[in-house]
């Protein structure tokens, strides 16, 4: 499967320009006991796992097991109280589909970042910023459906 | 052989959406809503007669981002 990266304008490091960015943010269908939303999260090589806004969780249906809370961090030190909750993931390029079953954290705010246990780790990835594309094939331990 | 950069290109997601939720077109080209919360913006796109609207959240536009949390 292959993807295009997506371009965005921020204000980098001078306060006052905009400047382009070009982000790995991939379609990424989420699929609930109720019903299924298409997202775009950031593929993000450096995220242990798949973090999904709470929201989602409430949308589609999904039941959250409080039971297993988790705290992250990223790198400075703020944190975020996670939750894990069993979905269908699906990511399609319109010619090829791949779709599994895996636990995802939710939790309260925006994050929405695709990350490695239970999603990145069954696909070799390949971000080529120069060309501006996201290669995703699945690898041998892929769980799902083609 | 390195491949050339794609000259197929959606519109650039522009810094007034930084902190928001945003909604893409059925085409994944045109953004067709944007708003506080993935509800409302959801609600918005399908009224507008998205069939599956790609949603997204934005980080804020005025740094850089280095990752979540």
């Amino acid at each position: 499967m292959n993807f295009a990266y997506r371009r965005y304008l921020v204000e980098l490091f001078d306060g006052a320009s905009l400047s382009e960015v070009y982000r790995p943010v991939v379609p990424l269908l989420v699929h609930g006991p109720r019903s299924s939303l298409l997202l775009r999260p950031l593929l993000d090589s450096g995220a242990d796992f798949t973090l999904l806004p709470l929201a989602v969780a409430q949308t589609i249906g999904v039941e959250v097991d409080t039971d297993r809370a988790g705290t992250v961090g990223g790198i400075e030190s703020g944190s975020l109280v996670t939750y894990p909750g069993e979905v269908g993931l699906e990511l399609s390029d319109g010619t090829q589909s791949y779709r599994w079953r895996t636990t995802v954290r939710f939790a309260a705010g925006n994050n929405l970042l695709l990350g490695h246990l239970g999603s990145l780790e069954f696909f070799t990835v390949t971000l080529d910023h120069y060309a501006r594309t996201i290669s995703l094939e699945p690898n041998v331990i892929f769980p799902g459906q083609a | 052989m390195k491949q050339q950069p794609s000259e197929w290109e959606p519109e650039p997601v522009g810094a007034e959406y930084g902190g928001k939720w945003i909604a893409w077109d059925d085409a994944a080209q045109k953004i067709v809503a944007s708003g506080a919360t993935l509800e409302e913006v959801r609600d918005q796109a399908l009224r507008a007669g998205v069939r599956l609207p790609g949603l997204e959240f934005v980080p804020p536009s005025d740094r850089a981002f280095v990752g979540g949390v």
